[in-house]
Order: C-alpha cells, then structure tokens, then sequence
C-alpha cells in the first residue's frame, strides 16, 4: 500500500471515529448517568461506569450505626451516617445510594455488627430506581407519556393523509402555480414554533381544542403537511407512471390503481415520512409549553423536570425515557429511508 | 364493419401544440399495424388515445362499430405491453399476470389455471412465484407480455415493447412476439421508431411524420413505393440518396440534368414530369439501385469516394457527388483502402419528388 492511500484511509477512520464518539459518548453518558445514584453523581472524579453494588461497613459504636460506604475515590470507606434510626437508614440508603431495603432486613442484617467487629456487607442497588422515581415524583408522568403517543400518533395520520395527497397532486398534475406551490410548502417550514404559537392558541382557543392532544397535533402538522407533501412529492414522481397507466388498462379504477399500485410503491417513503411527523411531535416541548401546559407531554415533563431539579440523575432518566421510543421508532424503520429520495427500484 | 376506425382524430395539448392532427385510418381484424415514426411523430400518442390513457381533442376512435371515446381505459378490452414493461414491482409475476384477472372477480382456480397457461406460452413458469427486481429485462418483457395475453384483449397494443433489450434478445422476441399475434389472432397495433422491426413484423405500416399519416401500406410497398421524401429517406438503412435535379425536354424526351450527369427519365414519368421542365426536382435512388460500372461509356457520374463500409454480406461506399454525401450498396467486396473515383449508374427503381411539396411525382 502507498504512503497516500495510507493517510487517506487514517484520516478517514479518524474523520468516523471522531463522529461515532460525538454521537455516542453524550448517548452514554446519558445513560449511565440515569443509573447513578445521587452518591455516584457527587463522586470525583465521575466515574463511566456506573456501580451496580457497594460494599458496607457498619460498625456499632455508641450505640449508633457508624455507617460506611467504599469510596472508590479514596480507595477506603467513607463515613456518610450515624444513626440507630432504621427509618433515616432506609430512607438513607434509598435516596443516596438507591439501595430499597426495608426496615426488618436492616434491622436484621445490622444487627450483626452489635457484637463488636465491624459488618462488611455489600448491598446491590437497584438500577431502575432513578426512572421509578421519575415517575413517581413527577405527577402525571404516565398521562404524559399516554399524550405524547397520541399527539405523535394524530400528528402521523394528519400530516401523512393530507401531505402525501398533496404530494401526489404536485407530482401526477399540471395545474397553475405548481412549481411555486412546492416552494411556499418549504416556506411554511421556514416560521419558528415559538413566532406561531401564539396566534395558534388564540385559533386553538376559539376551538376549544386548546390543552388537547388533537390540538396540538394539528398545529405539529402545519409544517409537517408541507415537508410530507414535498417529500412524497419526489416519492411519487419517481414511480414510474407507466405503472399506474397499466393498472388502468388491465382494469383498475383510479381509486383501485391508487391503493393497489401506487401506494404499496409509495410506502417506504411515507414509513420515512412518519418518522418526520413522529419525532417532531415527540421531540417538541416548546409548542407543547405554549398550547397544552396544564396537559403536558413527555417533553414538556422532562424539559420542566430538569428546569426545575437538581437531581440530574433523574432528568437524565427522563431524558433516556423520551429517547428509547424515538430510537426503538428509528431502527424500525431505518431500511425505508434510503429509499426515501432514489427512484423506486424495479 | 372495419375493427377499429380512427376518424379524424386529433390531439392538441396546452390549446396549441398539434400532436396529432386529423388522422384518418382503419385497422382490420386480426391484422398486425405498425405505427412508425421517428419520435415526438404522434405515434404514441394515437396508442395512448386508442388505450384510453389519453384524451381526444377531436374526432372518433370507433372498436367494432361502437365509439369508445370516452370510455375508460378499463372498459375498452384492450391490453397494452409498454415500453419499460410497467411490471409491478410489489407483486410477484403470478400476481402481476393475475392481477386483471382478479379485478374481473374471476374464480380463483379459473386464474391460477388461466395464469399457468400463458406463463408456459410466454416460458415464465419456471419464475412464477419470483419477483421482477430477481428476473433479467427479457424475462421481464415475457411477463409483460403474458399479462397481456392473460385478459384475452380484442385489441393488442404494444409501444416500443423492444426498445429496452439488447440488440440480439431484440431480434428474438420480434418472432417471439409475431407468433404470439398469430396464436391469439388478436388486432395488435405495435409502435416503433425502429425500421427493420417495423418491416419484419408488420402486415401493414403507417408511416407518421409530426402528426400526421405520411403513408400506409405493406412493408414492401413503403420500401418500393414510397410517396414522399420524408419516407423514403426513414425507411431503409442507409437511407434513400436524393440528388437536386433540373428536368428539361428534349425531342419529347425528358431528362434529368445538373452539373454531374444527365440521364434520360422512363417514359412513365412523361405525363407527370411535363408541368416540371425548367424546374428543379429531387430524383431520388435508393443505395442498391445504383451500379458500379468499369466501363466509361455505361456510367452516369464519378463518385469522389471517400469511405467503405464493409458489412459482410455487401459494402456500403461512401462518396461525395457535388458536395453531397451519397451512399450506395454493393455486393462487392472492397479493400479497406479503397478512395478516389469510382464510376457509377443507376441501375433499377428511382423516385422523382417534388421539391417543395417533397410528394411523389409519377
């Protein structure tokens, strides 16, 4: 191999891995940040790796519980409580270390160390404990994840029925001002939620559809009927029309060439096109603060949670929560987006 | 009663652009016609309007005594083969084959008998169950055409079905596709711009030229007969070799002059040349009616030749004639090498055209 393929392949690989750790490492650190616990947050320096135990050492001095956790940091055991109440080690216990254990078992697993020696023990900490309490402290967290499914749902089916029909008008007919009605869909694109929102709510308001999902959708669908149309458009316009021609020849009406032929051709790229319509009504919390606060969605929750606390650990959670399905969502459909642009292949 | 019957149809798109102007022709039951035109003639788009995929401006498209104008495409019984095969590529070739089949509500054994049948005629059954990205362009033409023969059509069309295969699977579906027509014995109307496949096919051809019908006859009276320039010069390969021409009269003879030759006219030409003398016409010679000649006193003109086509079986030889490109077909077999004068006449059929109209003159 020469020199300059040599550097050209270095500099590539580089140039890649440089992406894939961009991408991956705010991804992980998300992640194992939602798994700490809030004695983990405060360890110096962080560690990557999240503990999944910690070892214990309880002495009984005084007739209290010297109370002693392993600190990685200081490569001995840090002295965090001293106590003979079972409730404050409980609660202890589970708010700083994520370990649920109730009062008998410490009780009956302390009680050892009453004879002198000190009590080594290692507890295992419960790993979901941050995204249990997510959704325990955060009221309506289960409601919030209900309305951000059904507000992306209704956002899919308004803006896939209208835009995908627009799409095909744009790409099957000549009509007057077809060229600037694909521009002025872009255009739609170009005003910001925030600029929108409020004369949104004012309409929204008159409907009686303010703090509904339905509502909500529908204004998440403004700019998505636009970019599904535009989308859709190219879709369309790269199946072949001979296709649809020879439908109507072998017998087919028009609705029945439209849902026989030319849809099924036109599915992967309306699978992508949902995907559009999902995460940007999954994703908002501005518009969704604006139009439905008193009936938040999941990111509207999260965006509050973490404005508002100051346990990362459980935004972090939060943030892992809305993330999973948008993902699970993505690599589902991953196959169909490459098909997206090109021509349908024959 | 004729099988169909177009009567002055015409096509015009966005108020002004003539595609099809005013066409009048009639097809005969179970005959084989080929519309043939180089493209952007209005070929295509007499089949589309015949098929119901495109509108008619003006004028009757009559199938077996009954105007079909404005019927859909779906209710003419009609199937078409299409250029890029227009195979659907969701569905399987049993399924594309059965798909009409289905839309008729047909029994479901009575498809799947009927799809077997003509996918062993048109040797597809081997990939029945197959989808068209897994089958090569010829399989695919295959599968294009036994959908078509699956509906049983009164009326066959096919436009430009051959244009997609390479040149030798070309030549072989076109026997392919005559036996299909001979088995079924349906009216086919075949579009090309394609003029060996257009003599080899057709029963009748319809020469079309900007939207209009140039000539309409057999293969071997638009070859022998042709009526205007523009047909003489499209059919044929290489293509008939026109020579600007002044007719003068002598002693009740006519002849052909110009600064080359002149050459005594046949006396058939007589009666129509007479109102020309003085003027200047278009003789026309296709390339094998001319001769090479050794002997000077036999020979019209000199040919500066400046080329030689060697074609196997004959040669093409490659001259200039008053500044003019001349081709003429040989049996001969020349060196490669081969340039200067070569010494030529005419030797069978010629046309004399009018020059301005560019119509026959006889």
């Amino acid at each position: 191999m020469n020199q300059k393929s040599l550097i050209a392949k270095t500099v590539f690989y580089l140039f890649i891995a440089t992406m894939i750790i961009a991408i991956l490492v705010p991804f992980f650190l998300f992640l194992s940040t939602s798994v700490y616990s809030e004695y983990e947050v405060y360890e110096f320096p962080r560690k990557f790796i999240p503990r999944t135990s910690f070892d214990l050492k309880i002495d009984w001095v005084d007739d209290k519980y010297d109370f002693s956790v392993f600190s990685r940091e200081m490569d001995d055991y840090e002295l965090l409580i001293q106590t003979d109440n079972l409730d404050k080690l409980r609660r202890f216990l589970k708010r700083n270390l994520s370990v649920q254990k109730t009062n008998e078992e410490i009780n009956r697993d302390f009680s050892v160390s009453k004879n002198g020696e000190p009590l080594y023990l290692t507890y295992k900490k419960d790993l979901l404990y941050n995204y249990k309490t997510f959704f325990s402290i955060t009221n309506k967290a289960g409601k919030a994840v209900a309305n951000s499914v059904i507000a992306a749902g209704w956002t899919i089916l308004i803006s896939l029925s209208f835009g995908s029909l627009a799409g095909y008008a744009i790409a099957r007919y000549k009509f007057k001002g077809r060229e600037q009605l694909s521009l002025i869909l872009l255009v739609v694109r170009m005003f910001p939620a925030v600029a929108v929102a409020i004369p949104m709510l004012v309409y929204l308001l008159k409907m009686n559809f303010d703090n509904t999902m339905i509502g909500l959708a529908i204004v998440y669908s403004v700019g998505n009927i636009a970019l599904t149309a535009w989308i859709t458009s190219s879709i369309f316009s790269g199946i072949n029309v001979e296709l649809e021609e020879a439908s109507y020849v072998f017998g087919a009406t028009k609705l029945q060439t439209f849902t026989k032929i030319t849809l099924p051709l036109a599915v992967p790229g309306l699978i992508a096109c949902s995907m559009y319509a999902f995460l940007a009504a999954w994703n908002d919390s501005i518009t969704a603060l604006i139009l439905s606060n008193n009936n938040p969605t999941l990111s509207l929750v999260i965006y509050k949670a973490i404005g508002s606390s100051s346990a990362i650990q459980l935004s972090a959670a939060g943030a892992v929560i809305l993330i999973m399905p948008a993902l699970v969502f993505t690599f589902i459909i991953k196959n169909y987006i490459n098909q997206m642009w090109g021509e349908v292949k024959l | 009663m004729e099988f169909l019957e177009l009567k002055n149809l015409t096509k015009i798109y966005q108020k002004d652009i003539v595609a099809i102007d005013n066409i009048n022709l009639t097809i005969h039951d179970g005959e084989f016609l080929v519309l043939l035109g180089p493209s952007g003639c209005g070929k295509t788009t007499t089949m589309r309007m015949i098929a119901g995929l495109e509108e008619v401006t003006k004028g009757d498209i009559i199938l077996e005594g009954k105007r079909i104008n404005d019927l859909r495409p779906k209710d003419r019984g009609v199937s078409m083969i299409f250029q890029s095969y227009a195979i659907w590529p969701h569905m399987t070739v049993f399924e594309n084959i059965a798909y009409a089949l289905k839309l008729k509500k047909m029994d479901k054994a009575v498809i799947k008998e009927k799809v077997l049948e003509v996918a062993k005629k048109a040797s597809i059954i081997d990939y029945i169950n197959r989808y068209p990205t897994q089958l090569s362009g010829g399989q695919r033409q295959r599968v294009a055409v036994a959908r078509a023969m699956a509906v049983e059509p009164k009326l066959f069309l096919m436009d430009e079905p051959l244009s997609n295969l390479d040149a030798k699977l070309r030549v072989s579906m076109r026997t392919d596709l005559k036996e299909v027509h001979n088995e079924l014995g349906a009216t086919s109307i075949f579009v090309t711009h394609d003029q060996a496949e257009a003599m080899s096919l057709a029963d009748r051809i319809v020469v079309m030229n900007t939207g209009t019908i140039e000539q309409i006859g057999s293969p071997n009276d638009i070859y022998h007969d042709s009526r205007t320039m523009f047909v003489a010069n499209f059919i044929g390969s290489p293509s008939t070799n026109f020579i600007d021409v002044e007719i003068i009269e002598k002693g009740g003879k006519y002849f052909a002059k110009n600064d080359a030759f002149i050459f005594e006219l046949d006396s058939k030409f007589n009666e129509g040349i007479s109102k020309y003398i003085g003027e200047i016409v278009v003789l026309g010679v296709r390339p094998e009616n001319f001769a090479l000649v050794s002997n000077d006193n036999e020979k019209l003109f000199d040919l500066d030749v400046i080329l030689i086509e060697p074609q196997g079986s004959h040669s093409i030889v490659v001259g200039k004639l008053l500044g003019k490109q001349m081709k003429i077909v040989t049996s001969k077999v020349f060196d490669l090498n081969s340039k200067g004068n070569m010494k030529v006449k005419i030797d069978g059929n010629y046309f004399i055209f009018d020059k301005n109209s560019e119509k026959r003159i006889y």
